[in-house]
Parts: C-alpha cells; structure tokens; sequence
C-alpha cells in the first residue's frame, strides 16, 4: 500500500547543508495503522510531507497504490488524507461550505458529496455547527471539521501529523475513535507523534525516528522483546541517552525481525 | 480496497470534471473574500472618505492654479476685418451691458456648470483677443484654426435676408473645439456678451411698442472635432487615478489570498489537493480581478459624483461624463486590474505573511507611480517601444483613448503585451506559490527563482519558457536599437554585429534558462538528428515555399503602404546594394534561421507541446514568431504578420512530423538565403516581374508547380516520422 524507499531530504540554513532525513525506508499494509515516532526535529513531519510530494526529497522516492510520488504526484493526492495539527480552516467560510469545497477539488460528484458529509457530520459530530463561521468555533470543533475534510474524497491512505495536539482528553477520544474507524475501513494509516503512551495505544507497528536515520521498526511486543524497557517511553529514553550504541541494537534488532 | 484502474474509472469525465473541480474553487475564493470585513472596507468605506476629500482638495488646488497663472488669454479669430469690428463693437456692447446689470446687483442671468468651478473667471477678466484671418485663406480655416487648437474659438458672421431689406441682419456663427473645455468656455463667454446686446435691443424695442420687428443679428454655437491644447489638460492624470484605484482594490485580497492562505494554515491541506499550481493561482486571480474591479468601480462612482457635484466633470473630460467617457474608463479599468492582479499575486506569492507582503508590496506601488506620471509628460508620443513597456503602456494608452488619439494598432499592442505580461506574472506566481521554500521554510527569497533546479527535466516547464521570452522580447528590441545607434560602421559591419548580437541572445538566455530549469539540452531543444527523408523534404520545401510568403504579403500590402516602406528603405535599399551576398547570407539567413529556430520551435515548441496538443502548440508559437517580426526597433510593420505567421506554421509542422529542430533549420535557411539571392539579382529577375512594388501576382504555373513541390516535401517528412515510429516499434518488440 505505501512503500518508502530512502527517503532523504537535505536543507539549507545558514549556507550548510542540513541532514533532515536519512535514507528512511518501511512499508505499510492495508488496515495497518504505522507510528512514526521520534522527539521534535527527528525528521517525521518531513518524511510525511515527502510522501504526500509537498516537499521534494533530494533523493529516493514514495509509493502509494503502485503510483510513485515523483512521476505522478496529483495521483498520490487523489489517495492520500491529510490530518496535520497546524490545518487551519477558512475563517470566513462555514464547515459545510468548507466540506464541499474540498469534495469539488477531489473531484467528488455533487450527490456523492452531500451524502458523505451529512455521513462525516454525524460520525464527528459536526452537524449542530456545519452552517456556522469556521472562526466562531472551538479548537476541538475545528479539528473535527479537520478530520471530516480529510475523509471528504475517501482516501485508502490516511497520514496524521501530530493528530492529538493541543487536544484536551475528549478531543484526544475523538482522535483515537477516529484512527479506529480508519484501521476498521481498511484503511493504511500513518501517525506521527511524539506522545509515545498515545501510540502505545493506537498503532500496529513503529518506526523510531531519530536525527532524520531510523532507529528501530518492529512491533511493541518484538522491541519488549528485545530490550529490557517495557513501555516505549523507556525505550525512547535509552536511545537518547545513548544513540549510538542504541542504534547498533537496533539494527541487530531490525535483522532479527527480518 | 480498489485497485489504481477502480479508482480512475470511477472519475467522470475529464473536461466537465476539470471544470467542475475549478468552479469549486473559485467559489471558494470568491466566498471567502467577498465576506471579509477589511474587503468591504477598502471597497466602500475608502472612496466614501477620500473622493469628496480630494474634490474639495482638486478644486482649491485648480482655483489656486488659476489664480498663479495671472490673466487668462481668450483667442477669438474672425475671417475680415468688417466682421471682427462689428463683433469686436458688440462684444464690449455686451460687456457694459452684463457689468451694469452686475453692478445694480442682479445676479448674474447667464450661468453655466462649467463657470460654476471656476467662479474666479468672473473676478478675474480674460484678456481678449481678436484675430484676423490673413485674407488669403478662406472662411473654412476658420474651423480649421480651431480644430488645430490654434485659437480658442472662431466666429463666423453669416447675413440674413430679412423682410425689411431697410435693416442689416445676420447670425454669429460660433465654433469651438469640442475636446477643450477652454475653448467651450470662451464661446460661453462670447455668445453670453452677444446674448446680452440682444436682449437689451429687444428690451428697447418692446420699450418702443414694436416699431421695428427685425432682430438685428443672432448667434449660434457649433463645435467642431479639435486637436487638444497643448496645456496641461486634467486628463492625463486620469491614468494615475486608475492606477491608485485598481492597486488599491487589489492589494488586499493579494495578499490575503496567497501570503493570509499560508498565515492561517489553510495552504498545506490546499497544496496536499490533486490541483494543478496554475489552477490554484488561475482562481485566486479571478477573485482578485473582481475585487479590484469592483473597487475601482465604487471608487469611479464617487470620483465622478464628486466631479459632478463640484462642477468639474468638463475639466476633466472635455465633453463632461457621457456614457461613452464612462465606457472608455470601464475598458480601462478593466486593464489596469487585470494588470495589477496578476502582477501583485505574483509578488505576493513569495510571501509567508501579512507583513512580509506589505514590505514587498510598497517598493511596487511607489515604482508605479513613476509611469503614471508619464501620461502628464507634454509631447511624450506613444511608440511601438512604448507599447510593449510593461505599465507604461497602459498609461499612455489611456490618456491616448482619454484624448480620443489612440492608433488602433498600438492599442492591440499595448493590450496584447499587458496580457502576455499578465500571464508571465501568473506563471511565475504558480512556479513559487506553494513550493516547499514558501510552504515550510523561512528563508526563501527572489533569488530562489534563479536557483537550478535540483531535478533534470526533458523539456522546459511552460512557465520557464514563457519567462525566457519575456526576458528575450525586450533585450531583443533593445539590443536593435543599439546597433541601429552604431553610425560609425559600415552596413555590412553592422548586419554582422546584429547578426551575432541576435544569434547570442537567442542562444544565450534560452541556455541560461535551460540550466535553471534543469533542462536537458538534446530533448529541451529538440537537437534529436533527423531523418535523412525528413531533411530532403525540409530543403524541398525550402525552395518551393516562397511564391506563397510573396502571394501573402502582396495581399497584405497597400499602395499607400508600399510607397511608404519604399520611401522608408530607399536609403537602406542603397546601402545594401553595396554589402556582398555571403555578408547578407550569414547575418540575414544562417544566423536568424539558427536562433529562431532553436528558440521559437526548440526551447518555446518543446514546452508547448508538453503542455497543450500538437494543433495548439504549433499555433501558439507560430503567433509569437510572428509577433517578433512585427515589431522591428521603434515601428510596426504589420505586413510582416502573415508571411511570418505562415512560415511559423509550416515550420512548426516540420517540426513536430520530424521531431527535430535540424530540418526546420534547413528549410529556414534556405527561404530566407533564397528571398535575399533574388533579391540581390532583382534586375536579371525584372523580366519575371519578381517585384513587390509591382504587386504583380506570380503565374499560375508557378504556383501551381511550387504547391505540388511543397505536398511532395510533407509528404517525404510524414513518411521519415512513419518510418522511425515503425523502427522503434519493431525495436520494442
């Protein structure tokens, strides 16, 4: 379903050349719902954005449904939703109108498109509000609105960025019910975070991301197994600690469960 | 879970599916702009404050003009002597008689709109004076004196046969220019002394209870169409206003729509959308177009109310507002916005805010101020060179068509070059708008359109081609006009250095731009080697294809035209006498031949034919083939559209059968060396009336012969195309 092939990006800042992402490669399956973790800056929010063809990667490339992001990137975003947490919403413009606009640039005929968000509205719980200003709503309303848009075109692929943040506990609820509505629909999802307890909870399997090189990939269960840390809190901690020889495990690790 | 073929069999149709994902859009623009406050704001709280603000400003500032400039001086010119004594004695008849009346108080009787704005007029005595027409022109030069702006009002007396024969009567003819609104007043102000002594002669015979029924003279006013003074007339800021206007509606929803898109988080989901950059930036000008029109239309309502209500709309236009002069703003406007839209998109598109935008907005309206004092600049003559400055143009243009002295062909070009400035603007705006640089970063700059890019491409994008031209154009026009300014050197010199002046640009910046955009040069300017069937028909059709160019610019070219291009080149058609043929070959066929063909159906043709279909593209760059040949320095020469535009045509089509810019080369190569070889040989051509100023047709026979020769020549590239897609279908297999 997504296959990352080496995903590298260098930027610039300050005239030096700046290693955001490192050769990152993993795959994910349909119903498949894949963290991608690492502390701020570790390259996921990038890597999320190469695969969606929003950022150019200096080499390697991302598939999704057999369409490679660098000869067809509008067929990669035919396919894709996009969940990010710095989403805003077009202030002068009401859910409703916001829902349709993006069902009109997705392509989705008219009748379609009504059925769907008067769907989407109550499975987020949208409809007391869809016909009012987006600006008059509440942080949680907005990101419902944000989650009903990202699955106005039915997408088989989902990718969320930092999907939890700035939510309070109810908020939060409303993500996870969502990521499992996703997993259920038969849908391949990634997640970024760094709230790892949050990814305990929602994901199948991780990838650990640190200083833009993957670290580990495997399941909770496989890295239990392979390090004396029983929460992945624990196992984030080690590896900053020590990223290094971390890294060495890791790779043993990754051999193993190849 | 659908498979890739589910999923785009489930699409609706293509064009009606485009269409509708596109109206989406630019509802969505329109929505979100037209809603917002500071919109409403800018489109009527603005106007509603500034315009009568700047009446009351405009008229203390004219009424104080007036006051500096002293004495007025009213030129009235008559054909005699006779007649300028008899008005002259009525004249200051007339001028008692309204000083008496005004100084018993009465107010004045007389009173017009025009007079009402400059009330000064009536404390301040023009000085009046009559002129004789020199008696051996007759009456008509009266009109034409004033028509040429020469006078300010002519007055004709014209005898009336009368019942009482005992008693002279006539009536005063007076004509006035009706583009000045000087001279409307000085009539006013003649037929207003006239009018006076009338009614005081009538008042004394109703006095003498009708002893004599005979009205002594009349006076009738008439305009005639007149070349405007050469005073500064108000008009000329008019374009200045425009500019004010539409920048000032366009500004903000620029801003809003592309640097607010990114402030409010609202770009990535837009960007993560299956929509073409163009498309995106193709609504967001729209919905600013409209704003900026609508602006400017709020804005002309006040301004011409403001006119009205302060008596000024005769200085302003001449003949007041009519629904024509309201017509002629509203084209204008229609231009200025458009221009603008495109132009503050693209600068705003580099922008990642509100402030950033406003610091790149401000350079751009103060530069803009400049060309709109150009159309106040006196004797300033819109040119061909003119014409294509961008914004310049348009101002001059408007006050040209404010002045109702527009030429037709420079307005086409003017206009022309506005949008082809409009849509370059916009390609630059969908290169950057959105990128990652714009999208993520914090650094992006200018420069990062300059930058290579990282990627090799085969072709080059549209937009870098389009950009390449716009840079080409103006250089090219430039770099003509340099070495026309090259005296010391001899013809022959000179066609060489021009030769390998326009051979290095057209070589050098499409490269340059080719390197940017990363453009690999075999595919991007379609160097593939040909066919060897494909080069013969191309030679072929080098040597047959030019009865046809001749046939078309006979059609084209009128008497009047012939006569004066042959005035024009007589000089140079010496002087090339002299320049030895291989001079003429190198610099006039090999060279242009070279770099024409690698840019217009290499470089240009490459990305066209990436974009649109084959139809289109050869089109397309066909049309701006023939535009580059139509200006040449600072003139036009429309005769040269058609010919080019034909040659561009079959060029293109050898082009895009071959594959390859190699037999386009030779066929051009060819024409051109073989118009020049007969050219040079005329005389042992004389007696097959090879000539353009002739305008004899070639025989029949000729022709007949030539288009069998040049379907023979497609029909050998059609056969080398067929035969290489054959080979590499065999080689596929």
């Amino acid at each position: 379903m997504i296959v990352v092939k080496e995903l590298t990006r260098i930027f610039e800042a300050d005239k030096q050349d700046v290693l955001a992402v490192d050769q990152v490669s993993f795959e994910v399956q349909q119903g498949e719902v894949y963290g991608l973790l690492g502390p701020n800056g570790a390259g996921k929010t990038t890597t999320l954005r190469m695969i969606l063809g929003l950022l150019q990667p200096t080499s390697g490339d991302a598939e999704v449904e057999g369409f490679l992001v660098s000869r067809h990137p509008d067929e990669i975003k035919r396919r894709v939703g996009l969940v990010s947490t710095s989403a805003g919403l077009y202030q002068w413009l009401t859910p409703r109108e916001i829902l349709s606009f993006f069902a009109d640039v997705y392509g989705v005929p008219h009748q379609e498109a009504t059925e769907r968000i008067a769907k989407l509205s109550r499975l987020f719980e949208i409809t007391s509000f869809l016909d009012r200003r987006a600006a008059t709503l509440s942080t949680g309303q907005k990101q419902r609105v944000n989650l009903a848009r990202s699955l106005i075109h039915n997408p088989p692929v989902m990718l969320m960025d930092e999907p939890t943040r700035g939510l309070d506990v109810v908020g939060s609820k409303v993500i996870f019910d969502y990521i499992d509505h996703l997993r259920d629909e038969g849908k391949a999802v990634i997640v970024c975070t760094h709230r790892l307890d949050e990814a305990e909870q929602l994901c199948d399997r991780f990838g650990l991301l640190y200083n833009g090189k993957k670290c580990y990939e495997g399941t909770l269960a496989e890295l239990q197994q392979c390090t004396s840390c029983q929460t992945l809190t624990q196992i984030f901690l080690q590896l900053l600690a020590a990223p290094v020889e971390y890294q060495e495990t890791a790779t043993i690790i990754q051999e193993k469960v190849i | 879970m659908p498979s890739s073929s589910d999923f785009d069999s489930q699409r609706p149709a293509k064009t009606s599916a485009m269409t509708f994902r596109f109206s989406g859009l630019l509802k969505k623009e329109l929505r979100e702009i037209l809603r917002d406050r500071r919109t409403i704001i800018t489109l009527v709280l603005m106007p509603l404050l500034v315009y009568p603000l700047l009446g009351l400003l405009l008229q203390k500032f004219f009424l104080n003009q007036i006051t500096q400039m002293g004495k007025v001086e009213y030129r009235i010119i008559l054909p005699n002597d006779s007649e300028g004594q008899m008005l002259r004695a009525l004249f200051h008849k007339g001028d008692k008689l309204l000083a008496s009346k005004q100084k018993q108080g009465e107010a004045e009787t007389v009173k017009t709109k025009s007079d009402a704005a400059l009330a000064t007029f009536k404390q301040e005595k023009p000085v009046i004076k009559f002129l004789i027409l020199d008696q051996s022109e007759n009456r008509q030069s009266v009109a034409a004196l004033v028509r040429a702006g020469a006078v300010d009002v002519g007055v004709r007396y014209i005898p009336i046969e009368t019942p009482n024969h005992d008693k002279d009567s006539g009536r005063f003819d007076i004509i006035y220019g009706a583009q000045s609104a000087h001279s409307r007043r000085v009539a006013e102000y003649v037929e207003q002394r006239l009018q006076a002594v009338r009614w005081d002669y009538r008042d004394r015979l109703l006095d003498e209870l009708g002893t004599s029924d005979t009205v002594p003279f009349a006076a009738s006013v008439s305009a005639v169409e007149s070349k405007p003074g050469k005073a500064f007339s108000l008009v000329t800021i008019v374009p200045l206003i425009l500019i004010l206007m539409t920048m000032t509606g366009a500004v903000y929803p620029a801003i809003d729509l592309t640097a607010g898109e990114r402030e409010r988080g609202t770009l990535e989901t837009l960007m993560a959308a299956p929509l073409p950059r163009m498309w995106i930036l193709s609504a967001k000008f729209i919905a600013v177009l409209v704003v900026a029109i609508m602006t400017a239309l709020v804005n002309m309502t006040a301004m011409l109310a403001t006119a009205y209500a302060n008596g000024l709309e005769t200085v302003l236009f001449g003949e007041g507002i009519t629904s024509f002069v309201l017509l002629e703003i509203l084209l204008l406007l229609v231009i200025f916005a458009a221009f603008f839209s495109a132009v503050l998109l693209c600068i705003t598109s580099f922008a990642r805010s509100f402030k950033e935008a406003q610091a790149y907005l401000i350079p751009l309206m103060l530069i803009s101020m400049a060309p709109g004092i150009l159309g106040m600049v006196p004797d300033l003559k819109m040119t061909p060179v003119w014409a294509v400055i961008p914004l310049a143009n348009i101002v001059l243009l408007s006050r040209d068509f404010l002045l109702h002295e527009a030429q037709p062909l420079l307005f086409f070009v003017s206009v022309f070059s506005t949008l082809f400035y409009g849509v370059v603007a916009l390609s630059l705006a969908a290169r950057i708008f959105g990128t990652d640089t714009i999208l993520y970063q914090n650094n992006s700059s200018w420069t990062d359109l300059l930058k290579r890019s990282h990627q090799t491409h085969a072709v080059p994008a549209l937009n870098n081609a389009m950009l390449c031209l716009a840079v080409l154009f103006p250089v090219f026009i430039l770099s003509a006009s340099f070495v026309s300014r090259l005296g010391e050197i001899s013809i022959s010199q000179r066609l060489l250095v021009s030769g390998t002046l326009t051979f290095s640009l057209f070589l050098l910046i499409p490269l340059l731009f080719a390197r940017l955009g990363g453009v690999k040069l075999k595919t991007g300017f379609r160097l593939r080697p040909p066919r060897i069937l494909a080069c013969l028909g191309a030679i072929l059709l080098g040597f047959t294809l030019w009865p046809f160019a001749y046939e078309l610019e006979i059609m084209v070219l009128s008497d009047d035209r012939i006569e004066s291009l042959s005035k024009l080149f007589e000089s140079l058609k010496l002087e090339l006498g002299t320049v030895p043929l291989w001079v003429k070959l190198v610099s006039l066929a090999v060279l242009p031949a070279l770099c024409e063909e690698l840019f217009f159906r290499g470089y240009l043709l490459s990305a066209l034919l990436n974009r649109v279909s084959n139809k289109w593209a050869i089109l397309a760059s066909s049309l701006l083939f023939a535009v580059f040949h139509v200006i040449v320095r600072d003139s036009l020469f429309i005769e040269r559209f058609f010919p080019s535009f034909l040659m561009g045509l079959c060029l293109g089509y050898v082009n895009v059968l071959s594959r390859s810019v190699i037999p386009g080369i030779m066929l051009h190569m060819i024409h051109n060396g073989l118009l020049l070889t007969i050219a040079s040989y005329q005389d042992s051509f004389s007696e097959w009336e090879i000539n353009l100023a002739n305008q004899k047709h070639l025989p029949m026979v000729w022709l007949g012969g030539s288009l069998l020769l040049v379907i023979v020549g497609f029909f050998l590239i059609r056969i080398s195309n067929r035969s290489r897609q054959s080979q590499s279908a065999g080689g596929s297999d």
